[in-house]
């Protein structure tokens, strides 16, 4: 047996039933202003489940469960770090985990990998906005570890650079660090025209960034399938159209109003759905679709998946038809 | 591979065209006519084409063709127009050099001849015979049934061994000889 595959932990730390990891919190630092860094560990000391860099973990964050990337290493780790900008109008996720101290316990289900690096690719360019910066950090650590060609356009705000010590150390001159947005996206303009056949593009930060970032690799003509997003919170949405839901298996009729998601709704009616985010991102809530045409309104179907229709993630999506039946 | 009589459009999301062709291009040809309409496209759309014409895709060609892949940028969508073997040569070329499917667009002009990978000896055959027939491999004179299977990162037809070679599952490793005769 290899030394990887033995280093792999046969039964995850602090795993349970239903598969959250009971974590300790070891330490809290500040990482930048408004920027808290939590160090996690098994209370017992075990290695915690490895993960693929730029994974995330979702933590139990008082009456809210949030996403947040891990920035350490990521095989057969003993601790798992997250970093959290403080949102004082946020959904109070991040003012829970400001708020941790040295000690406290925290209940994290194990890391989900949605942002992962593409085997092969002859270059990595990442670029991180912001506290968007933390999947980059593990993608950049494990690029700089198995010795990928890699670069780093990272842009935050003047005097806030959360991780810029972290990856100067682990980039040295493949970082480029801004802090005046205009500077930062015309570099990006600039980077997006130059890069070598087989480069994947990696983007994490606030949403209007992912959109110049993805617009402008799209008319510099990067097909999207070299395009990769991890979009953090999903936008805010219009109410929408009242319509119906028909669960073919149960045989309720559910009505959806304007302005109450379809989760909410089947909820109401005592209709429970597997869910987690509730904004679109985490792909929990899918629900499978046998009749009319779902309003896609979420961040995690691919564009063929969607083109599909036969599912929704009911947390944000809707029906363009009255009548949307769902196999439930 | 099927030999296809109009030329595919360009993929108009690409920022530029590189068109990698093979064959007699004199006035009047296929290939002459595809590469007139590509380049209008191309102007239509106020992009760049850049268009490499060689007679075949033979090593220099190939090593022109290794060149150009090393010098271009993502954005770029290749078009690749040839016999049927000079296509799969080229494209298995540019899969190679990270080059996604969706950023490629073939054009088989003629069917031709096709390459044998052997898997005994590692060596490359080109025959005019078809997958289903036999080779002998150029490498170590087995014989080889050519098998309908293209590896699209090398281009070639799969080869395996008719004779010379044990059964399936009859197959042993040679025993040391101090196990053998202990």
């Amino acid at each position: 047996m290899s030394d990887l595959l033995s280093a792999v932990p046969r039964a995850p730390a602090g795993k349970r039933a239903d598969d959250r990891l009971q974590l300790v919190v070891e330490a809290v630092e500040q990482q930048a202003p408004g920027i808290c860094s939590v160090t996690l560990a098994d209370p017992h000391g075990r290695p915690l489940p490895s993960f693929v860099p730029g994974s995330h973990v979702v933590v139990d964050c008082g009456p809210r469960r949030n996403a947040y990337s891990l920035t350490g290493p990521c095989l057969s780790p003993r601790t798992y770090t997250v970093s959290v900008l403080h949102k004082a109008d946020g959904n109070g996720g991040s003012v829970w985990m400001h708020a941790l101290a040295h000690g406290a316990a925290v209940a994290v289900a194990p890391p989900r990998s949605m942002f992962a690096p593409v085997a092969g690719a002859s270059h990595h360019l990442l670029v991180a906005g912001g506290i968007g910066v933390t999947p980059i950090v593990s993608h950049a650590r494990s690029a700089a570890g198995w010795g990928q060609s890699f670069q780093v356009l990272y842009g935050h705000r003047p005097g806030s650079a959360a991780y810029a010590d972290v990856l100067r150390e682990l980039c040295g001159d493949r970082l480029e660090t801004w802090d005046d947005q205009a500077g930062f996206l015309r570099r990006i303009g600039q980077a997006l025209l130059e890069q070598p056949l087989g480069t994947h593009l990696y983007v994490c930060g606030p949403a209007p960034l992912m959109d110049v970032v993805g617009a402008a690799a799209a008319a510099a003509g990067w097909p999207a399938d070299r395009v990769h997003t991890e979009r953090f919170s999903g936008e805010a949405l219009e109410p929408g159209e009242a319509f119906t839901a028909r669960l073919a298996r149960s045989g309720l009729t559910v009505a959806v109003p304007a302005g109450v998601s379809l989760l909410d709704a089947l909820e109401g009616a005592g209709v429970e759905v597997p869910n987690m985010c509730r904004e679109g991102v985490c792909g929990e809530c899918r629900v499978p679709v046998l009749a009319g045409r779902p309003l896609h309104r979420d961040l995690f179907l691919s564009p063929d998946e969607r083109a599909a229709g036969d599912a929704v993630m009911c947390c944000v999506s809707r029906g363009v038809d009255a009548v949307l039946e769902l196999d439930l | 591979m099927a030999v296809s009589g109009t030329a595919p459009a360009l993929d108009d999301t690409g920022r530029t065209f590189l068109v990698l062709a093979y064959g007699p291009a004199g006035a009047g040809s296929d290939l002459e006519r595809a590469c007139r309409e590509w380049a209008d496209q191309a102007e239509r759309l106020g992009k760049d084409v850049e268009l490499h014409v060689h007679d075949r895709s033979d090593g220099p060609a190939l090593a022109h063709v290794d060149a150009l892949l090393a010098a271009a940028t993502v954005g770029v969508r290749l078009v690749v127009a040839g016999t049927a073997q000079d296509v799969r040569r080229t494209v298995a070329r540019a899969r190679r050099a990270g080059v996604l499917p969706s950023e490629l667009t073939e054009h088989v002009l003629a069917d031709g001849p096709l390459d044998v990978f052997c898997p005994h000896c590692a060596a490359t055959t080109e025959t005019s015979a078809r997958p289903g027939d036999t080779v002998t491999c150029g490498g170590c004179s087995r014989t080889l049934d050519i098998r309908a299977h293209v590896a699209s990162w090398t281009g070639t037809f799969l080869g395996s061994g008719t004779d010379s070679e044990p059964r399936p599952g009859a197959h042993t490793l040679p025993v040391p000889a101090e196990e053998a005769h202990p």
